[in-house]
């Protein structure tokens, strides 16, 4: 993985991780900065721009690291909590809140890992089998090479069998996961969007059969595996795109072993949706005619009811119901 | 200005003759009228150079004065470029280096130019300093621009389209009061080449930010037809750029024929004809 330059936080400099990211990395300039703020957070910067070539940006990560998930996120309606150890995604899909919410495209990576792991500790205190989401700010396995996420936190998690983690990912990273033994409380969810949205607005995102791979061979070594189906955008023929999607998924992974399935609307808040919208004026999904309803943008009703619905019958021919969460 | 407008345009800021002299001519400029006192050149390509003279003052002045000039024009988004000699105590004269990291010594201020231009150079900190500086404290190039240059840049374009190059002229075995004004010009023509895979490159970047963000070319014949408020411009350009991002064609064809009474009829047709697309 290359990157245009490589910003250290003075605080994290010497620490050891810093030191092994670095060596993966190598021949990259390296900048020193005081917090990553300083680069990431910035005015005049074009998200656009920056994304023909992004800068790694490697930072602690202070204040609340662990934060409670909204109702109805994921797969359970138990305790749930997110927790992002990276701002922004190496993929660049155009209808990615992330366009709208951070005005840089650089990636920064918080290094302090253990002190994640402090805090997922305390958020779990005393309650039944809490689950953690990681990849709501990010790709979980995109930068694996790099990061080594994966090699500490899957490892962590193993230890503490009372908490489950969510791996939100597009990513075929999984060497790492393939390495070592499967842990029952760690789920790798992968997100997909029928071919043609694939195509469209994807961009740098592995192809969905690369994905299944990936997928079948942590399904065939005891992973839990869980789908992703989002967001759900209204095209033209939708219904044939889902139902081609559908085949080529169930007929690859074993619908049974599953751990969940879900859906999601297409769903944006409006000042990120604004920022998109400016960043990207030439671009159709963002000239389309829209309803906004308590600060958040959605399709128009009837078509994503219309679509949800289809969406669903089709995918019950494949699963058992009580696999399956729409999330709100 | 001698370029067409529709060029994407590179502004080069340099504070000195002898470091304009070289770059004059391998871009082949023109020197235009004097204006205001500063010595600015272009050719058809798009690339300005004005001459600052030394300072931050000087710099943000001439910036100011060339930025006002091309805003008549009505284009988006032109790259900065800031092209000069620097001291350094490490590294070797001659050596041309990208800034990733500009500190205004007087008041701290860091800015940080965005390496996503991939050059064939190394790239190093600067710290822009009010005096020439002799002692090299730290692992840095010096002038006595950069910091002002890039303020007053970022104030005109995203900070994409803003990058210093800087050749180094004097450490501390080469002191700068033994540079003179033929060894700079020695020293930047050594480093043409890069300059212009740096400049072909900022051309390039604002080619692409000029192509997405320019004003779509409905815009101005459809504003001179009605009267519109600010907001009512904003309205009519975004109704253009969604006409196209829709896939319309030809936006004043499916116009024609129509008369507008006022603004918000013009704004109410063009509603329904993106919704029809």
């Amino acid at each position: 993985m290359k990157f245009s330059c490589v910003y250290i936080e003075e605080e994290v400099r010497t620490a050891d991780r810093v030191g092994e990211i670095l060596e993966r990395v190598k021949d990259t300039p390296l900048v020193t900065i005081e917090r990553f703020g300083e680069v990431f957070n910035r005015k005049s910067q074009n998200f656009r721009l920056q994304k023909a070539n992004p800068a790694l940006i490697l930072a602690r990560k202070e204040g609340r690291r662990v934060l409670e998930a909204p109702p109805g996120y994921g797969f359970t309606s138990g305790p749930s909590f997110y927790f992002s150890h990276m701002l922004n995604c190496v993929y660049d899909c155009r209808y990615c809140f992330l366009q709208g919410m951070y005005r840089s495209s650089n990636y920064v990576l918080f290094c302090n890992y253990e002190e994640f792991s402090e805090d997922i500790l305390n958020s779990a205190n005393c309650l039944d089998n809490p689950v953690f989401y990681s990849g709501y700010d990010c790709d979980s396995l995109a930068l694996e090479p790099v990061s080594k996420f994966v090699d500490y936190f899957v490892r962590w998690f193993a230890l503490h069998p009372g908490l489950t983690l969510e791996l939100r990912t597009k990513s075929t990273q999984v060497r790492d996961l393939l390495e070592i033994d499967s842990a029952r409380n760690c789920v790798v969810a992968m997100s997909f969007t029928p071919q043609e949205i694939h195509q469209r607005w994807e961009h740098r995102v592995p192809s969905i059969e690369k994905r299944l791979d990936a997928l079948v061979r942590l399904q065939r070594r005891g992973w839990p595996v869980a789908l992703r189906f989002e967001p759900l955008i209204y095209m033209e023929g939708f219904q044939h795109d889902y139902e081609q999607l559908f085949h080529q998924v169930f007929s690859r992974l074993d619908a049974d072993r599953l751990h969940s399935v879900s859906t999601g609307l297409f769903r944006m808040p409006k000042n990120f949706y604004r920022n998109i919208a400016a960043i990207y004026p030439d671009e159709e999904l963002f000239s389309r005619q829209t309803t906004q309803q308590n600060g958040v943008v959605t399709q128009p009703e009837a078509r994503e009811q219309e679509l949800l619905d289809y969406v669903q019958k089709l995918l019950f021919r494949y699963l058992d119901k009580r696999k399956y969460y729409h999330c709100a | 200005m001698t370029q067409q407008i529709s060029s994407s345009r590179v502004n080069l800021v340099v504070a000195l003759s002898c470091e304009a002299r070289p770059l004059i001519q391998r871009f082949k400029l023109s020197q235009e009228k004097a204006t205001a006192g500063f010595r600015l050149y272009g050719n058809k390509s798009g690339i300005n150079l004005i001459i600052s003279g030394v300072g931050k003052l000087a710099t943000a002045t001439a910036m100011g004065f060339l930025a006002g000039r091309q805003e008549s024009l009505q284009t988006a988004g032109a790259a900065w470029l800031n092209i000069g000699i620097a001291g350094h105590g490490t590294r070797e004269v001659g050596e041309g280096v990208l800034i990733h990291k500009v500190t205004d010594q007087l008041s701290g201020r860091v800015s940080y130019p965005p390496m996503v231009l991939d050059m064939p150079c190394n790239s190093t900190s600067l710290i822009t300093v009010d005096h020439p500086e002799t002692a090299y404290t730290q692992d840095a190039a010096y002038d006595m621009e950069a910091s002002a240059f890039v303020a007053t840049a970022t104030r005109f374009v995203t900070s994409e389209l803003v990058h210093v190059f800087k050749i180094i002229s004097d450490n501390p075995r080469n002191p700068a009061e033994l540079v003179s004004e033929q060894r700079i010009g020695e020293l930047m023509e050594v480093q043409l080449d890069i300059i212009q895979c740096l400049v072909n490159k900022l051309s390039q970047f604002a080619g692409e930010y000029k192509r997405i963000y320019s004003r779509p070319p409905e815009f101005d014949q459809l504003s001179k037809m009605v009267r519109l408020t600010a907001t009512q411009r904003v309205q009519l350009e975004s109704f253009c750029r969604k006409y196209h991002a829709l896939g319309g064609t030809s936006l004043m064809h499916d116009l024609s024929g129509l008369k507008f009474s006022s603004a918000k009829d013009l704004l109410m047709h063009l509603e329904a004809l993106t919704a029809a697309l």
